[in-house]
């Protein structure tokens, strides 16, 4: 079974090039009518993201920008669920009674911690009870907390609600401080500040955003947290309901370092940094690896695309930078010489046989056995993460089938099943090439000549296309020229920025981001300002009706 | 011009565990509300899930009845012979589909006995589990209706089984098909929840006002919810359900006057558990506590994350779980895979001997309780979602009799193991006409087998 993802790849490439997109459209799809909103042949692009509530790292991210305290409270929280690769897709991201539970704590904890801390309450309470008289000043401050808080304006009712938690203390004789806290703990367990609401339009129609929603998913998606009050300035000011408004304000959030999250999020997502957690190299087979190396290897990929991001460098080059960055533990790994210290330094590798994700210890270890390398893991994961085009789980029956006979030669030997039979040879041949294009690499991606059992490392490959290569460099060069690998960049961000899965329907809209972010030479700026231009990122369609 | 340079602290969250030792043995002898005034002791669920199937030829004994031998892998449960059955035979066929995916089927299946459905958006659609059905019904008794608990953290990168959402293979306990209860991985998480709550030598009136500044907050964010209600979508509304169903949770809470947890326990939290096996045995010391204090009466454990791929270097195997449970018959394999599968029952008769030395009336905490061991397969290396590994601990308050290996199989007809969890729930007063469903939509539990384990 193809998944839409695959089906979407195939139909970006059809259309590639041309300017009709009839090939995505769904037919009989009711269309909406506002007329606010340009029509195009692509004008069903809008999709929906269902009700987003904060994942752990954005709530602790928020309650730190909101309250200027650092408890990270959401560490407590149960884990967050994954689909398609991120941590962020609002579908998987339920609520069960324990969260509530949690929410709940922490947000009595966070109320007493704002309020007792010198420099939060400082930045909290702005006016003085004595002077002012308690009530109004308590009613000043919650106006403008509970307005950061939910992201938005407040109505005058919804302060008024607010205001009854707090005189719920005074009638009990508590005052001042007790109703702030019971007031702040209340607005943090609110679904508003737990949820990202963004309203639906009618039945049938689209709707764009308006700025404080748009201000949220841009805070979101590059910082992963709250909007800052520049940012909720735009979307008072109206500067967000333009393109050039909204790339404005990228422009300047890239600049910031809360842009380091999205390296954090996004990247260790991606690039599978996040994954070496729970890599578990055999400490009988490779006695070198410890939590040291680990580190070394998740910080070497991170400050690598950071500095692409940063500096404004091709993102393309992911695959084969001329630098990396190493310290002497992963430098001595590598084979590298002349890096001491456990300071990380900028290194340059001008054989390019490190300098590109492939050639990383994150990835070349996260995709490996514990005991030994897997070829198919590092070709699915090239073509999943890298080309967006993850071959599709084996046919039945084949998963686990009995061989009774004991492996014996190259792995590339005992895997010829993969390429005689034409059922596994049709997605294998790719996924082993590219699989047996990294053997120089072992299971904790030092380079070696000879494999396991002592047998010369043939690395060489072919790829669709006649596309022939013979060890990492070559791969990587190839792998770069695919324009699937672009346009697979795109999706990625896109799919994160979005918070949900792609559909058939954003076809049109990916194929417009990919090609802004080409015509920007592959910057990340080039690619987030297209994201955050896009139609899906702008508008929003109206739900399923009940029932489906 | 970028202004901002990126920092150098740690990236990787989960690393660092310090090696301590856990200290709930210290904890003294309960007085707890299960206990006092003659009543009888309540009666208690729990379900324990260990992954990726078992090696079903040291695991299935020989003889039928109560004398039978036990195989390598049970051998670790021989002192509880009297404590336990062995029940062989039990399918899960919801599980079951033509297309991969088995473990992540399996795993959301496991108490549940519906088809989990595989979306491309990641909706999750299953049904709800056993434990639920029981929490849900008994639920209300305790201060906590159900605890949910593991020991292995999500997968944190790319994707889970076969294009299933990660959801289905790292919760087990579900309240509804779209609804999985996350669980609690640390075990200090677990103590701080349970025994929270109450200053030491608070008077009543200063309860009784926290008690309204609870319920305040909670009706002010039900209000809250219930505005938005009415502006959102089918999809949006079921999220807010959710919530909504978290705080009801909390507000039976406040007005359940749930008993004084704090007299229960008189001891530390645990530490930093430094393995796996520590990990596992002060969660079921968890669990114990909870059941012996009357916090809870039903319970889901997973000893990892199905489908996982965790080595236990400890027991000296470096191959990942999954990838051994694909033996292809090698024997270097199923040696290795069948330390694992001895290790998880070991852990399992840690908490059987736990539950057995808690007294309750002329019994044991055992005695009052039904403890199911299994896994979302049989034969892992094949994917077979039938006859299970299935040990069923306890006498269920006196109305099942442990001490022997029954064979349903071959006794005529299929075993659903639904049937087993229809007879569980009847044993704690929740009686139901099926459970489950099959690949065709009927029931698939449609029976109880108390009789026969009577």
């Amino acid at each position: 079974m193809q998944s839409v993802q695959r089906w979407l790849v195939a139909a970006v490439l059809a259309v590639l090039g041309t300017t009709a997109c009839s090939v995505v459209k769904e037919p009989g799809e009711a269309r909406g009518d506002d007329s606010s909103v340009p029509r195009t042949e692509c004008d069903l692009a809008a999709g929906r993201v269902t009700l987003h509530r904060l994942n752990r790292t954005e709530y602790n991210n928020t309650v730190r920008d909101l309250l200027g305290v650092d408890l990270r409270p959401a560490d407590r929280f149960p884990q967050d669920d994954l689909a398609h690769g991120f941590d962020n897709i609002a579908e998987v991201l339920t609520v069960a009674p324990l969260l509530v539970e949690k929410y709940d704590d922490a947000a009595r904890q966070l109320a007493e911690t704002a309020l007792a801390d010198p420099g939060a309450r400082a930045k909290l309470i702005t006016c003085d009870p004595a002077a002012m008289g308690e009530e109004a000043c308590a009613r000043e401050v919650l106006g403008r907390f509970v307005s950061r808080a939910w992201r938005r304006p407040i109505t005058e009712q919804e302060l008024e609600k607010v205001m009854g938690l707090y005189r719920v203390a005074v009638e009990e004789g508590e005052g001042f401080e007790t109703g702030l806290q019971l007031a702040i703990h209340g607005t943090l367990v609110s679904p508003n500040f737990l949820f990202r609401f963004e309203e639906d339009p009618p039945a049938g129609q689209v709707r764009r955003l308006n700025g404080y929603e748009l201000a949220s998913r841009l805070s979101y998606f590059l910082w992963s947290t709250m909007p800052d009050d520049a940012l909720f300035f735009a979307a008072e000011s109206g500067q967000l309901d333009t393109p050039e408004g909204v790339e404005a304000e990228v422009e300047r959030m890239l600049a910031d370092p809360r842009a380091e999250a999205f390296v954090d999020n996004f990247g260790g997502q991606w690039l599978a940094t996040r994954a070496l957690e729970r890599a578990q190299p055999d400490p009988a087979t490779f006695p070198d690896w410890d939590d040291e190396l680990r580190e070394a290897m998740a910080m070497e990929t991170r400050l690598v695309l950071a500095e692409l991001i940063r500096e404004g460098r091709p993102l393309v080059d992911l695959l084969d930078a001329d630098f990396t960055w190493v310290n002497e533990r992963l430098a001595r790994h590598y084979g590298i010489e002349g890096v001491k210290g456990a300071e990380f330094q900028r290194v340059a590798v001008p054989d390019h046989r490190r300098g590109g994700i492939l050639g990383h210890g994150s990835f070349l270890t996260t995709t490996s056995n514990p005991t030994r390398t897997s070829p198919v893991k590092r070709g699915k994961w090239v073509l999943g993460q890298l080309l967006c085009d993850e071959p599709p789980p084996p046919p039945p029956g084949v998963e686990g089938l009995p061989e009774t006979e004991k492996p014996t030669g190259t792995l590339r030997e005992q895997m010829v099943a993969h390429r005689t039979d034409p059922i596994c040879a049709s997605c294998h041949v790719t996924m082993d090439s590219i699989g047996f294009g990294l053997e120089n690499f072992d299971p904790t991606g030092r380079y070696r000549t000879k494999d396991e059992a002592g047998f010369a490392i043939d690395a060489s490959g072919e790829l669709p296309g006649g596309r022939i290569f013979s060890g990492v460099v070559e791969l990587a060069q190839t792998l770069k020229a695919d324009p699937k690998f672009a346009s697979c960049m795109a999706e990625q961000a896109m799919t994160y920025a979005l918070g949900r899965a792609l559909t058939r329907k954003d076809g049109c809209s990916i194929e417009s981001v990919a090609e802004k972010f080409a015509a920007g030479n592959y910057t990340f700026e080039a690619l987030a300002k297209a994201i955050a231009t896009s139609e899906p990122f702008r508008l929003r369609a109206a739900g399923k009706e009940e029932g489906k | 011009m970028k202004r901002w340079e990126i920092s150098r602290r740690t990236v990787l969250r989960g690393l660092g565990t310090a090696i301590a030792l856990p200290t709930l043995e210290a904890m003294l002898p309960s007085i707890a509300r299960a206990q006092v005034a003659g009543a009888k002791p309540p009666r208690r669920l729990l379900f324990y899930f260990v992954p990726n199937g078992i090696y079903m030829k040291d695991f299935t004994p020989d003889e039928e009845g109560p004398n039978y031998s036990f195989p390598r892998t049970l051998q670790p449960l021989e002192p509880f012979r009297n404590d336990i059955l062995v029940l062989s035979g039990f399918d899960n066929r919801p599980g079951e589909d033509v297309i991969p995916g088995n473990h992540a089927r399996g795993t959301a299946a496991f108490l549940t006995c519906v088809p989990p459905v595989k979306h491309d958006d990641g909706t999750l659609e299953v049904g709800i589990s056993v434990d639920q059905v029981a929490a849900q019904a008994i639920g209300k008794e305790t201060r906590f209706a159900s605890l949910e608990l593991g020991v292995e953290a999500n997968v944190t990168a790319t994707s889970c089984d076969s294009g299933y959402s990660c959801a289905y293979i790292s919760n087990i306990s579900w309240a509804g098909p779209s609804s999985p209860m996350a669980k609690e991985i640390d075990p200090r998480l677990v103590f701080d929840r349970l025994f929270a709550g109450g200053t030491p030598g608070e008077t009543a009136e200063q309860i009784a006002r926290r008690n309204k500044y609870k319920k305040s907050i909670l009706d002010f964010v039900s209000e809250d919810a219930r505005a938005l209600q009415a502006k959102l979508g089918a999809a949006d509304k079921q999220k807010l359900d959710q919530y909504l169903t978290g705080v009801r949770t909390l507000e039976q809470r406040i007005a359940a006057n749930a008993p004084d947890a704090v007299a229960c326990v008189v001891s530390d939290a645990p530490d930093v558990a430094g393995s796996r096996q520590e990990l596992a045995q002060q969660m079921a010391d968890l669990i114990v506590l909870a059941f012996q204090c009357d916090l809870t009466r039903v319970a889901t454990f997973m000893l990892a994350n199905g489908f996982t791929n965790v080595a236990y270097q400890f027991l000296g195997v470096g191959e990942g779980h999954h990838e051994l449970s694909h033996h292809r018959e090698q024997s270097s394999f199923i040696n290795h895979l069948k330390q694992i599968d001895r290790w998880e029952v070991e852990q399992f008769a840690y908490l059987l001997g736990k539950m057995k030395a808690v007294q309750e009336g002329d019994g044991t905490l055992l005695d009052n309780s039904l403890v199911l061991f299994s896994s979302e397969l049989s034969d892992g290396n094949k994917h077979h979602h039938i006859n299970l590994p299935v040990v069923l601990a306890g006498r269920g308050g006196g109305e099942i009799r442990p001490g022997r290996h029954i064979a349903f199989r071959g006794a005529g007809g299929e075993f659903p193991i639904a049937d087993l969890y229809l007879t569980m729930l009847a044993n704690v007063g929740v009686h139901l006409e099926t459970f489950g469903r099959d690949r065709n939509g009927n029931p698939y539990g449609t029976r109880t087998l108390t009789s026969d384990l009577a």
